[in-house]
């Protein structure tokens, strides 16, 4: 007994001993096995390291690329709803390891730009229209990212990956409902990616009329997989979702639901119980009116992400600015009541910790961007926390008719993160006057740097190159090949510093309408990196001790 | 009716306690009854204005101060006598402001109490426009306030007025100057029923100092409510400010001038 006690003991030191050389000589280029974390659920993972390389630098500056696309409304100028726009998504859908890019349109067909390198990229029209949200997210769990999209006055499509860049159009089971927004991720914890979707209750009275008024309406849905299907569960019989996030709200390990209304209509949240079961909820004591974009991110580094949702608010007090928005600003004048919930400005909710948030928007100096669509958070300047860029104007032949072109002309705003909690305007490039909707933030040349594509309305989609000097950055690919959820989508990976732990978190989408890398980008300033640890959508966590800077990790779980 | 009145043409010698002139200067003294029949005139007329007429609310206030300028002046010109002219200003000073905090007190309840939208909340007077009155009522009580402070309301109080005062007068000639301008864009814009009232100034929510300041202002930005207090918030604290820096100005002052004149 004694014998095979100590055989026992032997092979699991002799185990050890292997997995610990293994780990240890992993490094740049190479590939192993990791120690999983000591303190929950373990998971195997290797990994492959691959070295960002920045390119040349050029003080605080962007440099801009005019995409071929654009996206056109049914008129010019834009009337009604067309003047919401349309999304985009980034993430590389070839496997050439280059992000490719995605861009929605209305009157005209989406466009796939096959990111060639060196700032090239080859167009090709997909055969969908008329697109609102655009999400690159692998339904099928075959490892390579599909293409899914809402649409004006209609519903969900998707578009599986064949490889070799070609798509079939297939339909997604049981998702038959009205939506403008969505947002994917695995809601019951059973492995595989759920959907929310919200309608956008005004677009579709305005298109459908009878049709819509004497429907079933649409709403707020959870769509939870099934296997073959999906199978819908009604959230809410109304909304004006210009937006749906999935979001850990209260800081449980699940994600909740969170969705912004148009129209003073109240965004509204769930919780998740787990099992996929929601239940509404009410965190934010304020909140805004008309909630255009959400976006999450830890900008305090404490661990918890912060949620902002944009408003209209002109940016400046010019007189030429504040001539143009008074005339709508009257209009606006019973929604502004000091004992409601809502503000008609944007809102930082910031995270306490404990599922409470704290409205901090003016104080942080994020409360007024313009008319401003998609926010979305990332390091662009590789200083170890995250800035703000938000792009913003309208074009709207009834409301601006009295504008040049029927439209509000605003510079796109970059916020940047001052590490105080708030939050200075810079130029850095990036103050395009164009009528910016969607957004996202890429690194288009695996060089570190974070990059940003803007969809704009009625005029050419702009890529914007980050050359800014200085700072390094550390970025993980996370893949889980033989789950449903093949993207990791709502894994976090905790980037710890010495004094700072910067949390990044896997989702579909963001902003307003527009996708988000898989790929996580985490500037580092000069910090070193003393650990990082990666918690999966199951809640298992994996480890990597002392990885190297400007550095890309795949990271597969096996 | 036909009210009668003769002012005194000796000072007066008074019962109130002399440890607080300015009780003495707002007291309305033999000007009482006058007051009071002016003041249940002016009540009575705007209630009819606003009943039988339909008189806004601005119009019958209007009304109201109109009337109440007769006595008011009767017993300022009283005071000069009884006092001196400095010591009438002091007291004329010190009531206007007064009045003048009611408006923004007003405001306060309107938006704070009432719920009304901040470009509504106008107080009494203010809907006429809310621009032009502010800015001249500002330079009104500056002009006092100098002219009190050559003739000796100096001292912490009266320096410390003055700074108040002209900071709030500054702030009050940037928002009129920028509504003017403001005005003429939005009719080139062709609006001319759109009111460029009630934009924000140089302190407060969306003002020069929230939008525009830079570095070197952090410090005066990090007070509270300086870049974040919305108008009525803002200039609810100006004038009550204003105010509680009156009094003591004015006390002090008095003290001096009242028992000078009586020696």
């Amino acid at each position: 007994m004694q014998r095979q006690m100590a055989l026992v003991a032997g092979c699991l030191l002799l185990g050890s001993a292997v997995l610990w050389v293994v780990v240890s000589s992993s490094g740049v280029g190479s590939a192993g096995a990791v120690a999983p974390a000591p303190t929950s659920g373990p998971a195997l993972a290797t990994w492959t390291a691959t070295d960002l390389v920045p390119g040349s630098c050029a003080g605080d500056v962007f440099v801009r690329h005019e995409l071929a696309h654009t996206t056109r409304a049914s008129d010019a100028p834009a009337r009604l709803f067309d003047s919401n726009g349309s999304g985009v998504a980034a993430d590389d859908l070839d496997g050439d390891g280059l992000a490719d890019i995605v861009l929605g349109n209305l009157e005209g067909p989406n466009t796939i730009l096959w990111n060639e390198g060196d700032w090239t990229f080859t167009a090709e029209q997909m055969n969908d229209r008329s697109t609102r949200t655009i999400q690159l997210v692998d339904i099928d769990a075959d490892g390579r990212l599909d293409i899914v999209t809402t649409h004006r006055g209609a519903g969900v499509a998707a578009f599986r990956n064949l490889g070799d860049r070609s798509f079939e159009q297939v339909l997604v089971r049981g998702v038959n409902n009205p939506a403008y927004s969505m947002a994917w991720g695995d809601l019951d914890l059973d492995g595989d990616l759920d959907l929310v979707t919200g309608s956008y209750d005004a677009e579709l009275d305005q298109q459908l009329r009878s049709t819509f008024l004497f429907s079933d309406g649409a709403g707020v849905f959870q769509y939870l997989d099934t296997g073959d299907s999906f199978e819908a569960e009604r959230l809410a019989e109304d909304s004006q979702a210009l937006v749906t996030a999935l979001l850990d709200l209260d800081h449980d390990g699940l994600l909740d639901v969170m969705v912004g209304n148009d129209f003073a209509m109240h965004d509204m949240t769930w919780s998740n119980q787990g099992n996929g079961s929601l239940v509404p909820i009410e965190p934010f004591d304020r909140m805004a009116a008309h909630t255009m974009s959400i976006d999450a991110g830890d900008i305090d580094a404490d661990g918890v992400d912060e949620i902002f949702a944009t408003d209209m608010k002109p940016a400046s007090t010019s007189l030429e600015v504040i001539s143009e928005w008074l005339p709508l600003m009257a209009t606006m004048d019973d929604l502004d009541n000091p004992a409601d919930t809502q503000r008609i400005r944007n809102v930082l909710q910031v995270n306490q910790g404990d599922g409470t948030f704290k409205e901090s928007g003016e104080r942080a100096g994020l409360d007024s961007a313009g008319w401003a669509w998609s926010a979305r958070f990332g390091d662009l300047d590789n200083d170890a926390d995250l800035d703000l860029y938000v792009v913003n104007g309208m074009i709207a032949a009834e409301t601006f008719a009295y504008l040049d072109g029927a439209e509000i002309v605003e510079p796109n705003i970059t916020f940047v993160n001052h590490g105080d909690g708030t939050f200075g305007m810079e130029s850095w490039g990036l103050d395009a006057l164009e009528s910016g909707r969607g957004s996202v933030l890429v690194d288009l040349d695996n060089d570190g740097r974070l990059d940003i594509v803007v969809n704009n309305l009625d005029s050419p989609a702009i890529a914007f190159e980050n050359r800014k000097c200085g700072g390094a950055a550390i970025e993980f690919a996370l893949k889980q090949p033989d789950t449903d959820n093949t993207h990791a989508i709502g894994a976090t990976v905790t980037v710890v510093t010495g004094d700072q732990h910067l949390v990044r978190t896997v989702r579909s989408g963001g902003g307003y309408l527009s996708g988000t890398p898989t790929t996580l980008h985490i500037g580092l300033g000069d910090r070193t990196t003393e650990y990082v640890e990666i918690r999966w959508p199951d809640g298992a966590t994996t480890t990597i001790d002392a990885p190297t800077s400007n550095t890309l990790y795949e990271v597969t779980r096996t | 009716m036909t009210l009668t009145f003769t002012p005194s043409p000796e000072p007066i010698e008074h019962t109130t306690s002399r440890s607080f002139p300015i009780l003495d200067i707002l007291h309305p003294r033999e000007h009482l009854r006058l007051i009071a029949v002016s003041g249940s005139l002016a009540l009575g007329s705007a209630i009819v204005s606003r009943v039988v007429f339909n008189w806004v609310l601005w119009q019958a206030v209007a009304l109201v101060l109109i009337v109440m300028a007769v006595p008011a002046t009767i017993k300022w010109r009283s005071d000069a006598r009884c006092f001196g002219r400095a010591a009438a200003v002091a007291g004329a000073l010190v009531t206007l402001q007064g009045l003048h905090t009611v408006e923004h007190v007003t405001q306060w309840v309107q938006r704070h109490i009432l719920h009304e939208p901040l470009r509504q909340a106008n107080g009494l007077l203010s809907p006429a426009n809310s621009e032009w009155i502010h800015f001249l009522w500002n330079w009104s009580v500056m002009i006092p306030v100098v002219y009190l402070m050559s003739k000796g309301m100096r001292g912490f109080w009266g320096w410390a007025l003055f700074a108040w005062a002209f900071a709030h007068t500054l702030e009050h000639t940037y928002m009129f100057v920028r509504y003017i301008q403001v005005t003429r864009e939005l009719h080139a814009l062709g609006f001319d029923d759109v009111t460029a009232q009630g934009l924000p100034g140089i302190v407060g929510q969306g003002g020069w100092l929230d939008l525009s300041a830079g570095p070197k202002l952090q410090m005066i930005c990090g007070f509270p409510g300086i870049t974040t207090a919305d108008r009525v918030d803002a200039h609810f604290t100006w004038n009550t400010g204003e105010i509680l820096l009156a009094i003591p100005a004015v006390h002090i002052f008095l003290r001096t001038k009242v028992d000078a004149f009586r020696r």
